[in-house]
């Protein structure tokens, strides 16, 4: 059944697709092909390259500006850091002066204090001799008159008649002008 | 919201096309056979008028007499696989829809012997279902589709706007409508990322300027795009064109000598038009002994033609190959089948061609991309070799 196909192979020029007879399909192709790059390179492929490749610079040019700006921001960052840091420092000698300040006035304050108190206590001491010296001499007095009474009223009852006194009286004299 | 606009403007101009597409096909559907029923009603007259016009002593004449009359009720029973694929594939002047029903095509014939031009349309012609015409016009008539002379001395050549011919402007047409489409697209979004039929597209242009043409060409890659890419386009689609099975698909263009031989040419031209001194200097004057010369000389001088002749083949015998293997297995219908009187066997025949040939078909998709493919990534190669520097040559050795 394909017997035909062969004889018409085997028949040379027969075979339609190897005809060498249609130059015009060859002219017709030439034309239509070269008709179509000429229209087709200047509406679509041209611009379409130019426009791919503007869009890849783009997006180079924006890849390298985000890497920039991610340098941009590192290096930001790392100031950041640095003002950080020496604020803490800042911060941690604020904290180390304020305290040094605080324990002396506290020591100050302790030691004016102390000192207020030990004041307090000397004038306390003094007012306390004072006051019993006071009591002292007052008991003394206190003692003394105790004595006088008592002696007024032990002369009193001994010299309770005329004569007694009178005797008492010269022999005091007596004991007077002996001395 | 202008957007949106645009896009329902893109929609109309698209239905728009469709629409007068369907419209332009119903009228080429219509005609013909109007004019078909007038002639079929003069049908055996003309037959006997053929018979007796053709009945020289030429063997082309003879064996279209033979289909004719003797042959004619042998040929209408049996089915001859080979006659209906060599049919098939070749180029022809009228498109034959079904039936006696063509599409009619403008005839221009340059007849060398007389030196006049001869132009019509094929609808001149009355047509039977073999593409052969049962009448005669000024000294032409159709022979499996094709204007032949009936004179066999009478040398012509066919300027025709042919089956091959008409897919070559549908397709280029196709492609110049789609890639207008896809620069608009670039250019109403300028730096952003593609969309739609843009998007489908741009991964292809990428991949031919990367992968094909960056490598060999290098820093001459953008001059040698816009040819690269309408190669590759041009050969993709007629490729496609030709899988369709129907009107206006069908056509064998790349597997046609003839339309690869015109590629290959002008691949040829674009070549020694910008070949350097360090390839001209390599093929005339090569680093070899003097002595080698006779030798090495001629095979370098032949090399520049064998190039260009390997894509030519290599795409037209792909092609072909890929039609005439569905075609056969679509015969298997009819010669299992027995031309309709075995119903079993048609309905097996059917069942293995339906198999087969979706197989088939599915391949051929494959091919039609391979094929554009190689035959741009030779041609990069090819070009890339005649452009090339030397001094990178140089250091290869």
């Amino acid at each position: 059944m394909f017997n035909h196909l062969i004889i018409l192979s085997e028949g040379g020029g027969s075979l339609p697709i190897m005809d060498p007879n249609q130059l015009g399909l060859l002219f017709w192709t030439l034309f239509i092909f070269l008709v179509t790059w000429i229209i087709l390179g200047k509406v679509a492929f041209k611009p379409i390259g130019k426009a791919l490749k503007s869009r890849e610079e783009g997006i180079e040019k924006a890849l390298k500006s985000a890497e920039q700006a991610r340098e941009e921001m590192a290096s930001l960052k790392s100031e950041n850091d640095a003002i950080l840091k020496e604020a803490k420092e800042e911060r941690a000698a604020i904290i180390r002066e304020a305290q040094k300040v605080k324990k002396g006035i506290i020591d100050e304050a302790k030691e004016a204090a102390q000192e207020e108190a030990a004041k307090i206590m000397q004038r306390a001491d003094e007012e306390l001799t004072i006051k019993q010296e006071a009591m002292m001499a007052e008991l003394r007095n206190t003692s003394a008159q105790l004595a006088l009474d008592i002696a007024k009223r032990v002369l009193e009852r001994e010299l309770e008649g005329e004569g007694k006194q009178q005797k008492y009286a010269e022999d005091l004299a007596n004991k007077a002008k002996l001395n | 919201m202008g957007l949106m606009v645009k896009k329902r403007n893109t929609t109309m101009q698209w239905s728009l096309a469709i629409m007068l597409m369907s419209i332009l096909s119903l009228v080429f559907f219509l005609v013909p056979n109007k004019v078909q029923a007038e002639k079929d009603a003069h049908h055996e007259e003309h037959l006997h008028v053929a018979v007796e016009a053709s009945s020289h002593d030429s063997h082309e004449v003879d064996s279209h007499k033979d289909h004719s009359s003797d042959d004619h009720a042998a040929h209408e029973e049996g089915f001859n696989a080979g006659e209906m694929i060599m049919h098939h594939i070749g180029d022809a002047n009228a498109f034959h829809i079904v039936g006696d029903i063509y599409i009619p095509l403008p005839v221009i014939i340059y007849n060398k012997t007389e030196g006049s031009w001869f132009t019509g349309f094929s609808t001149e012609f009355d047509l039977d279902h073999h593409g052969n015409s049962t009448n005669e016009v000024e000294g032409f008539h159709m022979h499996h589709g094709r204007v032949l002379p009936i004179d066999e001395e009478t040398s012509i050549i066919d300027f025709s706007i042919t089956k091959n011919v008409f897919t070559m402007l549908l397709a280029s047409l196709l492609l110049i409508v789609i890639f207008t489409t896809v620069a608009k697209g670039y250019r109403r979004r300028e730096g952003q990322a593609p969309k739609g039929i843009q998007g489908f597209f741009e991964p292809i242009v990428l991949f031919i300027r990367d992968q094909v043409a960056r490598p060999y060409l290098g820093k001459k890659t953008d001059a040698y795009m816009p040819f690269l890419l309408t190669l590759f386009f041009f050969i993709w689609s007629l490729n496609l064109v030709g899988l369709i099975p129907i009107f206006p698909g069908s056509a064998n263009v790349t597997g046609n000598i003839m339309v690869t031989a015109a590629l290959a040419l002008i691949i040829l031209v674009v070549i020694l038009l910008r070949a350097n001194k360090d390839y001209w200097k390599h093929i005339l004057m090569p680093d070899v002994p003097l002595l080698l010369y006779p030798i090495v000389v001629p095979i370098e001088v032949i090399g520049i033609f064998t190039k260009p002749f390997a894509l030519m083949v290599r795409l037209f015998a792909n092609i072909a190959a890929g039609h005439i293997i569905i075609l056969s297995l679509v015969s298997l219908v009819f010669i299992f089948g027995n031309s309709g009187e075995s119903l079993s066997g048609g309905i097996t025949g059917g069942i293995v061609t339906t198999a087969f040939g979706l197989f088939m078909n599915v391949m051929e998709l494959l091919v039609a991309a391979i094929q554009a493919f190689i035959f741009t990534n030779l041609s990069a190669v090819f070009i890339g070799l005649a452009i090339e520097d030397h001094h990178e040559h140089a250091e290869h050795h």
